[in-house]
């Protein structure tokens, strides 16, 4: 496995061979992501197997960038930096998050938890 | 025909064609429209929530989140490898023979379509730096408790206080442990004023439900009443040395 040192992402990037030009940072753990085509259709693509993986994961969306992470068998940071260059490519989507502390949301999780 | 609730149907989804492989289950989706169409369409339909669980090594959180997940707890690590699970130093004496690397997290999707997601802090110290990622967008927290060593959870509250994260304590009512009245484990763990105090069973699912719910609840009252200046918050900083020891216990 690799091992971390100073600059984690720039790291990253480099052995994932990546461009290094897509930002994961607006990506939380909890944002759902989607893949925006059926697996066949990109078939051509021939991506890595690594972000084939990922965005294999993120087909059958909104999935949380977590769960990607776990059924493509990587870490979060990983996962990542790939969704993000995936993203970049237009081949997956990411859902906007609402605001953190946005009053209608917490109602309707409130609701939500009390109908369980 | 309804779907199930992992289903997370795309029926809000305008965007054409691309709408994804679920654009399949459009039969499902359909009724689920009609079911809904008696009122407005929630901001939430496809739209994630994150809680914060957090406390102390071997405190319940991962069976806290297994109570309510609808999908087996998943234990991630996030930075580091696992091998270096290997220097973690278990705990001693506490029967707990499995430590979660990194954070462990659920999912549960409510009525109305919101994906819930339970994230558990990290039990080691040196995983602190992973929290601020945890509660980027958290909607709050739930600080748990082990009243035989309160001590171990100070960190979590003392993260959340710096990071103006709103949560809410809960006792976990381990059958081995010691009854204490909230009002001493109140002073004991030296909690805020303003922060509610709960108990919960980490193990039932309508205890942790009931928990959950308080935490967000709390976070609307806090977006209501702005909470006291953090200045007088208790930091793990600031903690007097009496934490963690009951009114009954100092001499």
């Amino acid at each position: 496995m690799v091992m971390l040192s100073s600059d984690p992402l720039v790291r990253l990037y480099v052995l994932l061979d990546l461009p290094t030009g897509s930002s994961s940072t607006e990506l939380a753990i909890h944002s759902l992501v989607s893949g925006r085509y059926e697996p066949i259709t990109v078939a051509g693509l021939r991506l890595a197997p690594l972000a084939d993986a990922v965005y294999r994961a993120a087909c059958p969306g909104p999935v949380a960038v977590a769960e990607v992470a776990v059924a493509a068998g990587t870490t979060v940071a990983v996962a990542r930096v790939v969704l993000a260059d995936l993203i970049g490519r237009r081949l997956v989507r990411l859902r906007p998050a609402p605001p953190q502390f946005d009053r209608r949301l917490l109602e309707e999780v409130l609701d939500g938890l009390r109908a369980l | 025909m309804v779907s199930e609730p992992s289903d997370h149907p795309d029926h809000h989804d305008r965007s054409g064609p691309l709408a994804g492989p679920l654009a399949a289950a459009g039969v499902s989706a359909s009724a689920r429209d009609q079911d809904e169409s008696s009122r407005p369409a929630p901001a939430s339909a496809r739209v994630s929530a994150k809680l914060v669980v957090a406390g102390g090594l071997g405190v319940g959180k991962t069976t806290l989140i297994g109570a309510v997940s609808e999908i087996p707890p998943v234990s991630t690590d996030t930075w580091l490898t696992a091998a270096s699970a290997s220097v973690d130093p278990l705990d001693v004496g506490t029967g707990k023979t499995r430590t979660t690397v990194g954070m462990d997290f659920g999912r549960r999707t409510l009525p109305g379509g919101i994906q819930l997601m339970l994230f558990g802090t990290p039990g080691q110290a040196r995983f602190r730096f992973l929290w601020d990622d945890l509660c980027r967008g958290a909607l709050g927290a739930l600080v748990l408790l082990d009243v035989r060593n309160l001590a171990s959870s100070f960190d979590a509250i003392g993260f959340c206080e710096d990071a103006g994260l709103p949560y809410v304590a809960a006792v976990n009512l381990f059958d081995t442990a010691p009854h204490h009245p909230l009002t001493e484990v109140r002073e004991a763990a030296q909690l805020p004023e303003g922060v509610p105090l709960i108990e919960v069973d980490a193990r039932q699912r309508p205890s942790v439900v009931q928990a959950l719910a308080a935490t967000v609840e709390h976070t609307l009252t806090t977006l209501t009443t702005p909470a006291p200046t953090t200045a007088l918050a208790n930091s793990t900083a600031t903690r007097s040395t009496a934490a963690g020891t009951y009114p009954g216990d100092r001499t």
